[in-house]
């Protein structure tokens, strides 16, 4: 068939309309064996969007319209000239007026349906995450990494906490004003002591909470904290004076708190849109009521915080893969080679299957388990670790299919290459998580043992 | 005459071309997130000359690729080019396309005055299986003519829908590609910068001193076309000393990974002790010293190899897996910094990009492994 005629089948497969293709075959079968049996010529966004809930289906829908109109043509442009504030304030103001920023909370604390409240909270969080992360990484991370700064807020479990800051945040961002929160924990020299336990029984904090009259005197510096740059309130962790990590304490230090600055934004490999600022802390007045979930339950809220931010960030890593993955098919159906396109080549078709395969079985390992009602380390972990490592493989081959032209910014894989990487890393080193799932089952295997 | 190498002198060279390295090359790049100016790159290229480590002239004299045929100077380039690639792969790659640009165009009798890039990577992989039969002298097919058409740049023909793009620094002046003549015979066309369209398309991946041209030919006839018995046996040639030179360049961008890596885990301390102590971490090394360890034999053996047609596929099949293991030890490399091996600033995710670009040129190891299938092919 050539170029422009309307084809009928691809290179080395039976047309859809052939007697032997299953889909006319399996016409021969009774309504019954139909219900079960049948063939779905949908794309697999359809397929998994309609085995979705249907609040999350619609989640998903809006969210795809929304980061294919606003983030998708930003794409190229925020990771070669990250942080120009007039487009991230457009990014921002769009993305208030659709929902996003509180979209996977139901009302009233957020601004999602009321329906998605019978829905365990990670499986909208992964659901909304994918999406933007599909359309860019970068823009992605700006819009998501808010939803960790606010996690302490939530898993607290005051009420008066949600209705002081949380609620407000919403209705203010509704109103078109957008609210954003960001999450400090890591500190120079100690990334993964504040990952995991046994490092931190460890290490010496550098961030200090003094106690003043009605509050606390923060100290110290941040590192790596994505949004800190534009985020409206940080959720600060600090240790107590004189005291060690078992003191870590939440504090909430809103922007232009004396004393409170961005000192810089790191420069990065990708994820660009979203910057890695670094906030140092200088006598910083925290009043008590802003003390989140009570004095020394800092170390709590930060490993749940952990807990119930990897699987978005595996849901990051699978829509990076996503929109690799939907770059090379574009690529692969649109460029010929001896008069037929790529797709025709049976070395490509295999390569395209397993990138299907690979972020099908991503998609299928967070959705299962974010649709579980508790969440656990061992599951977010274990999500984290095979969705990033795996979203590094699929980027991987929409670079070899592209071959040579994967190099050019302007042709994307290679971007998403750069932003898959970061989720090896962030969230806890993948070597950390690994850990953290054995942590997890740390009493099975002392059960073996104690039986020797 | 070409210059006559003795073994005495490679050890000499290498370590002449270490210093510069260190005394030239390396303060210019001391900042990885910042890339070295023009300038700063032009003066580079005239104290590279003037070590010898390559030869702008068309006379004879030393430098990479000065005469490959010869027993030494792949040992000796190859050698180098890792080397240069340790401190810095973009640079490197720029040493290796001018050297390549100077060794087409001697074997071609063209003017070795006007700074020449052999373009050898076609429009898009290597032809599936045909550039392979070609290059073997199989009998070629409708369908090999067809891709071959389509992979090698036809003159006098309107550009396909891909675009034709090379890697090179800014300063080149005419441009060496394999073409097909309007009657399908293969030769060498030299164009004149002048002579084609050509766009620079910056922020590629990685290999940031250089840039990646997109270029068609005006549709004028190119200065000069080389066809006949020996244009077909250079392109193999100059296909083997580029996939040398790439495998080289990437192997010397991981020594340098490797030894920040250890560096950084020798220094960092995690739960009260040095990273470099805890298993996640060695492991991550091991595979990076066991990558090394790996590539270098098999760089040491390839570039004992001859630069003939027939080993090709040799040179081939050992690049399709050493990209591969190379930049996975890049990743694990960058990895062992955390955080902040993602900062442009620590230079491991440049190496990473670097790697990856170089695995990307002039064949991906799909594309390598299907010319392998073919050249293995009785």
């Amino acid at each position: 068939m050539g170029q422009g005629s309307t084809r009928e089948t691809l290179a080395g497969h039976l047309p859809p309309t052939h007697p032997l293709s299953p889909r006319q075959a399996f016409r021969c079968f009774p309504p019954l064996t139909s219900e079960f049996m049948t063939y779905e010529p949908r794309w697999i966004w359809e397929q998994d969007t309609a085995a979705l809930p249907g609040p999350l289906a619609e989640l998903r829908r809006q969210t795809r319209a929304f980061a294919e109109q606003e983030l998708r043509p930003r794409s190229l442009e925020g990771d070669l000239r990250p942080h120009d504030r007039d487009t991230e304030t457009a990014v921002l103001k769009r993305a208030a007026e659709a929902g996003v920023l509180f979209g996977h909370l139901p009302q009233p604390v957020g601004s999602g349906e009321t329906a998605l409240m019978d829905y365990p909270l990670q499986w909208a969080a992964t659901v909304k995450v994918e999406e933007l992360c599909a359309a860019c990484g970068g823009w992605g991370l700006l819009l998501s990494a808010h939803a960790l700064g606010m996690m302490p807020l939530l898993i607290s479990g005051d009420k008066k906490v949600l209705k002081r800051f949380v609620i407000p945040a919403n209705r203010r961002t509704q109103a078109g004003e957008p609210y954003l929160f960001a999450f400090a924990i890591t500190e120079p020299g100690a990334g993964s002591d504040v990952e995991e336990g046994y490092g931190a029984s460890l290490c010496k904090p550098g961030t200090i909470a003094k106690q003043a009259e009605g509050g606390w005197l923060l100290g110290g510096r941040k590192l790596f904290i994505s949004g800190g740059d534009i985020a409206d309130a940080v959720t600060v962790f600090a240790a107590l004076e004189g005291e060690g990590i078992e003191s870590w304490t939440c504090f909430l230090v809103e922007k232009g708190t004396p004393g409170f600055t961005c000192v810089r934004n790191e420069l990065k490999m990708g994820q660009r849109a979203s910057g890695a600022a670094e906030l140092e802390l200088k006598d910083v007045f925290v009043p008590d009521d802003r003390v989140i979930g009570g004095l020394r339950n800092g170390w709590a809220l930060n490993r749940a915080s952990l807990t119930c931010s990897r699987m978005p960030v595996a849901a990051i890593a699978l829509g990076i893969a996503q929109g690799a993955m939907d770059t090379a098919i574009d690529f692969v159906c649109r460029f010929r080679m001896a008069g037929r396109p790529l797709i025709d080549r049976q070395e490509v078709q295999l390569r395209v299957a397993d990138m299907i395969g690979e972020t099908g079985a991503m998609r299928s390992m967070i959705w299962q388990r974010a649709a579980r009602p508790v969440v656990t380390q061992a599951n977010a972990s274990m999500c984290k670790v095979r969705c990033s490592d795996a979203a590094l493989r699929v980027c991987e081959s929409a670079m070899e299919l592209l071959g040579n032209h994967g190099v050019l910014h302007r042709n994307y894989v290679e971007k998403h290459f750069r932003d898959a990487r970061l989720t090896q890393i962030y969230e806890g080193t993948n070597q950390i998580n690994r850990l953290a799932v054995i942590e997890d089952f740390q009493e099975v295997f002392l059960e073996k043992l104690n039986q020797q | 005459m070409e210059t006559e190498l003795t073994e005495d002198d490679i050890p000499l060279m290498l370590a002449e071309i270490r210093r510069f390295c260190q005394k030239s090359v390396g303060p210019l790049v001391e900042r990885p997130e910042r890339t070295i100016e023009a300038g700063q790159l032009v003066r580079l290229t005239e104290q590279a000359w003037e070590i010898g480590l390559i030869n702008p002239g068309v006379e004879p004299g030393t430098g990479l690729w000065e005469d490959p045929e010869c027993d030494g100077w792949v040992r000796l380039s190859s050698g180098a080019l890792c080397g240069v690639g340790r401190t810095n792969a973009g640079i490197a790659f720029h040493f290796h396309q001018l050297a390549l640009g100077r060794y087409v165009s001697r074997r071609l009798g063209i003017d070795g005055d006007r700074q020449g890039i052999a373009c050898v990577q076609g429009v898009y992989g290597l032809a599936r299986y045909s550039l392979a039969r070609l290059l073997k002298g199989a009998d070629l097919s409708d369908e090999d003519r067809a891709l071959l058409h389509d992979y090698f740049v036809t003159l006098g023909s309107e550009a396909e829908n891909l675009p034709l793009l090379f890697q090179a620094a800014d300063g080149w002046q005419q441009l060496l590609a394999p073409c097909l003549d309007e009657k399908g015979e293969f030769g060498w066309a030299a164009f004149g910068r002048e002579d084609i369209e050509v766009v620079p398309l910056p922020d590629s991946h990685g290999l940031d001193e250089t840039v990646t041209w997109q270029w068609q030919p005006r549709g004028e006839s190119p200065r000069q076309f080389t066809a006949g018995e020996s244009a077909l046996p250079l392109y193999a040639k100059a296909l083997h000393i580029n996939a040398q030179a790439l495998v080289a360049i990437a192997l010397g961008s991981l020594e340098s990974a490797y030894e920040k890596a250890a560096e950084y885990a020798g220094l960092r301390k995690q739960a009260g002790k040095t990273i470099s102590r805890h298993a996640a971490v060695r492991q991550m090394l091991a595979r990076c010293a066991s990558t090394i360890r790996t590539v270098e034999l098999l760089r040491g053996q390839l570039s004992r190899l001859a630069v003939t047609t027939n080993n090709l596929g040799t040179v081939f099949a050992v690049r399709a897996q050493a990209h591969n293991l190379l930049c996975a030890a890049a990743n694990d490399a960058m990895q062992v910094l955390g955080g902040s091996g993602y900062s442009r600033d620590a230079g491991l995710e440049k190496i990473v990009r670097d790697c990856n670009h170089l695995r990307l040129l002039c064949g991906t190891p799909d594309e390598l492994l299907m010319f392998v299938s073919e050249w293995e092919e009785n």
